[in-house]
């Protein structure tokens, strides 16, 4: 079910992680393999997994309106398990991918006890989700 | 009768739902069905409370079968411990365990038989 560590070592997100770190990461995600056209998120929905891209690519929308495009390396699904409880955008792969999932909890675990991703995490959350007022 | 689907009772991923909580609300998209390992889920539609669902029971099936968005209310009627199967997952299981397909297909069954008596005011042949 786990990844190999050195399939995750290039993601910005887990840059400058130490093995035991990564170990730890890979061990809890899962490789999967997604046609054009598949939602891993949707909008309004619950969500309970988190996504990183490791090949092909994804679009995000909200409203319909795109609001990124998500390739190698690129993170997402990360909102709903830490703020939001549902899914903010929708996300749809645009060509065959490889994905890496991780249930929202273990990546909670995780980032409770590696304070660098739960602070990537953070500054991610604020840049992406709509601030009120 | 009611089916019981044991597959998940120590499943790895597992969420704790809080008393009150809506798991999902009628119209959303569904992305997910659920098992219930203890605790319990009300099926609520239109504010009218339509099946509860204990350990072994599960919720949620139906979008993933047909892509709907979901068509009930689910809250949590107390504490409860949800396994989250996913779409990928879904389809996994269903390929590799036909006893599971079976399952989900008696509860489907269970549950239509239930609204046609309810519709109808009598069993269906």
């Amino acid at each position: 079910m786990s990844v190999e560590i050195d399939k995750i070592r290039s993601v910005p997100l887990f840059a400058g992680l130490g093995d035991d770190q990564l170990t730890a990461i890979a061990d809890k995600l899962e490789l999967r393999h997604a046609h054009p056209g598949e939602h891993l998120s949707s909008e309004g929905g619950t969500g309970y997994f988190f996504f990183v891209i490791g090949d092909g690519g994804a679009e995000c929308t909200r409203n319909g309106e795109v609001l990124a495009t998500f390739g190698p390396g690129d993170f997402f699904g990360e909102a709903a398990i830490f703020r939001t409880r549902r899914r903010t955008a929708t996300v749809t792969t645009t060509a065959d991918s490889t994905i890496y999932a991780m249930f929202g909890a273990d990546f909670a675990k995780l980032a409770a006890d590696i304070p660098v991703l739960h602070e990537r995490i953070d500054a991610a959350l604020d840049e992406r989700l709509p601030h009120e007022g | 009768m009611t089916t019981e689907i044991n597959l998940f009772k120590h499943d790895q991923h597992a969420v704790a739902v809080p008393s009150g909580t809506a798991v999902f609300r009628d119209g959303e998209p569904g992305e997910h069905m659920f098992g219930v390992i203890s605790g319990e889920i009300a099926i609520v539609k239109h504010g009218t409370l339509i099946e509860r669902i204990g350990p072994g029971g599960i919720v949620g099936e139906m979008a993933l079968v047909d892509h709907s968005p979901r068509s009930a209310d689910a809250i949590a009627q107390q504490d409860t411990q949800l396994a989250v199967i996913d779409r990928r997952r879904f389809e996994h299981l269903v390929a590799n365990h036909p006893t599971f397909a079976l399952q989900v297909m008696s509860v489907m069954a269970e549950r239509l038989r239930k609204t046609n008596e309810d519709r109808t005011g009598r069993s269906p042949t």
